[in-house]
């Protein structure tokens, strides 16, 4: 045997260490779920002619027929730059924010500090994996595409609806803030499913199961929100008191993250560095608490105005007055400040894209055919390319 | 394939109806017939058979790739739509492995295409998925994976099913579809390349030394 034959037995050898049995189970599973036994054989064979047709001869053309009939399967852009993502890669938002745009129209944000990869795309079928951190998620309804997002242990099935959900698997803390439509969520303290509706709060851990709903105050200043609707403790865990936190998920997820009490915030904000401040505000505005994170970008303008987290916090507050108040005008300033302070910065191209449709949905029609031929100078291969070539004819896009 | 979920020393799994059901399908004819006739248990049946093999074949190809799990679903969803189509059925195993060669040769380029794109921020997943952790073999054994992710498709295939898999070259020639001839000098191509490739990688040249055949 040759050293050659030993390295190549060496690397058989690594795979072969790889525990297969977890992969094969999983996939055992999903084909038994996709596909009921015996079903494809119990329709006469003529009731079939896609598939007939598509399989061919060959073994490579049964795969290729097979794909065909499922249909375009869904793609995605990661990021700023729009590059192509890559289905099973991990995705690590390290330092800032990283915006997945999907081809059904979807978005899905994982925030700085989140580390998550899209597990498979089909054409009518999605699911992406959050490890850890904080994911914001967009989802059109009316695509036929079931979207399922598994956070840790939890499994959310959505149709469309918007909304973000965070996993701290060290704290075994779970939350999700549904805005907009509804979600079933599954694992743990949900069993085989809990529906969801749109405003509710939900905030759960895995050990012992348990889990809370609640209405987030509109207000920061309000007092608590009453649990609207509580989970049960399946474990026989007593319903023991719950920490005071657990009655306004929102703020106690944003106290224990940032170490800080709410009624600290702003003095907090006011020890913080530039970075921290940073750090405050997105996790008030991802909490829903769009006043403290005004507060915490503000100052983080103030006090550090020469900062490249100024500029960031700029684009920050316009992208919170564009996605949550919907304040176009405002989100305009805001961007436009961004960009005025760093042109060639991070996120400058998704702050053009962003100020041509805020100034869009502004009314200012001048304004928005401007952005747009700026945005087609600096960004002719970028996301937002169509509605700016919309825009910069005086076209009015769908919306 | 054993499966330890089935073993009777094994703790207790979650009930899985199909588990239980013991299939007298001994041979792979009387499979492919279960299968054609619509035999409940059969598709389950046919992945306990030939799905660790399957998977086998696709990481013998691909390596560590995070989507080893849905290739492997997708070779068994196209073999249950295509079952009809196999006309040997003493041959099923060659056939799914046809299928899994094919499947993955694709994912090699939608992989070449994509590694095209700078995706800053995957950089240090990528030896999460990659590679395994002891250092002096696993050095060596990055540095194969490195070298491969280098051939272009068809060597890559070429040499992974004669190298590492030790397939004969009929056997190759018959799972890609080509001559005898043309397969033989895939290989050696395949293997000069990978040579070259390897021998500017200090933890593979000393494997490299002693030569050896294609």
């Amino acid at each position: 045997m040759t050293s050659f034959d030993r390295l190549m037995q060496h690397v058989v050898a690594e795979q072969d260490a790889r525990d297969e049995r977890a992969e094969l189970d999983r996939v055992r599973d999903r084909l038994r779920e996709g596909r009921p036994a015996g079903r494809r054989r119990t329709r006469p064979r003529w009731q079939a002619p896609l598939v007939a047709a598509a399989v061919s001869a060959a073994a490579v053309t049964a795969v290729l027929g097979w794909r065909a009939l499922a249909g375009d399967p869904l793609t995605f852009r990661v990021g700023e730059s729009g590059a192509e993502g890559v289905v099973g890669q991990w995705i690590a938002a390290r330092s800032t924010d990283v915006a997945l745009r999907f081809s059904d129209g979807g978005e899905m944000t994982l925030l700085r500090g989140t580390r998550g990869r899209v597990v498979s795309l089909e054409a009518r079928r999605a699911e992406v994996l959050v490890e850890s951190g904080r994911l914001g998620a967009r989802i059109v309804p009316g695509t036929g595409v079931r979207w399922r997002v598994v956070v840790g242990p939890f499994d959310i099935a959505v149709t469309g609806t918007r909304f973000e959900v965070y996993w701290a698997p060290d704290e075994d803390d779970f939350e999700l803030v549904l805005h907009e439509g509804g979600v079933m969520i599954a694992g743990c303290a949900f069993g085989a499913g809990y529906p969801v509706r749109a405003g509710e709060t939900v905030r759960a851990s895995c050990a012992p199961h348990r889990f809370e709903v609640s209405r987030p105050p509109t207000d920061p200043s309000a007092a608590p929100a009453e649990p609207a609707r509580a989970g049960p403790a399946p474990e026989g865990e007593p319903e023991a008191a719950e920490p005071p936190a657990l009655a306004e998920p929102a703020r106690a997820a944003t106290a224990r993250a940032d170490g800080a009490s709410a009624e600290g915030f702003e003095a907090e904000c006011r020890r913080a560095g530039a970075a921290r401040l940073i750090q405050l505000g997105d996790t008030a505005r991802f909490g829903g608490r769009l006043d403290q994170a005004r507060h915490a970008y503000l100052t983080l303008r103030r006090r550090f105005p020469q900062r490249p987290e100024a500029a960031d916090a700029a684009f920050r507050l316009g992208r919170m007055e564009f996605d949550q108040r919907h304040a176009y005008a405002e989100a305009a300033s805001w961007l436009a400040a961004y960009l005025r302070e760093r042109p060639g910065g991070a996120l400058a191209q998704e702050a053009r894209g962003r100020l041509m449709e805020a100034l869009h949905r502004a009314g200012d029609r001048d304004g928005a055919r401007r952005a747009a031929g700026a945005y087609l100078a600096s960004h002719p291969g970028g996301p937002h390319a169509k509605l700016a070539a919309l825009l910069a004819q005086g076209e009015k896009p769908g919306e | 394939m054993s499966s330890p979920s089935r073993s009777p020393s094994s703790p207790p799994a979650s009930p899985r109806p199909a588990d239980v059901v013991r299939l007298p399908l001994v041979t792979d004819a009387a499979l492919v017939a279960a299968l054609r006739a619509g035999r409940p248990e059969a598709p389950t049946a046919l992945f306990d058979r030939y799905g660790s093999w399957v998977r086998r074949v696709l990481l013998r190809i691909l390596g560590p790739d995070p989507e080893l799990a849905d290739l492997l679903h997708d070779v068994f969803v196209a073999a249950y739509e295509s079952i009809d189509r196999l006309e040997d059925p003493a041959r099923l195993r060659q056939w799914l492995t046809s299928i899994a060669v094919f499947s993955a040769r694709a994912r090699i380029r939608r992989r070449q295409r994509s590694r095209l794109l700078v995706f800053p921020w995957a950089d240090a997943e990528a030896e999460a998925v990659t590679g395994p952790a002891d250092a002096e073999m696993g050095e060596a054994v990055r540095c194969v994976y490195a070298v491969l992710d280098r051939l272009p498709e068809r060597d890559r295939t070429c040499f992974v099913l004669r190298f590492l898999m030790k397939m004969e070259i009929g056997e190759i020639a018959g799972l890609l579809e080509v001559s005898h001839a043309t397969a033989k000098r895939r290989v050696a191509a395949a293997r000069k390349r990978f040579d070259g490739l390897a021998a500017r990688q200090a933890a593979l040249r000393p494997w490299l030394e002693e030569g050896g055949e294609p």
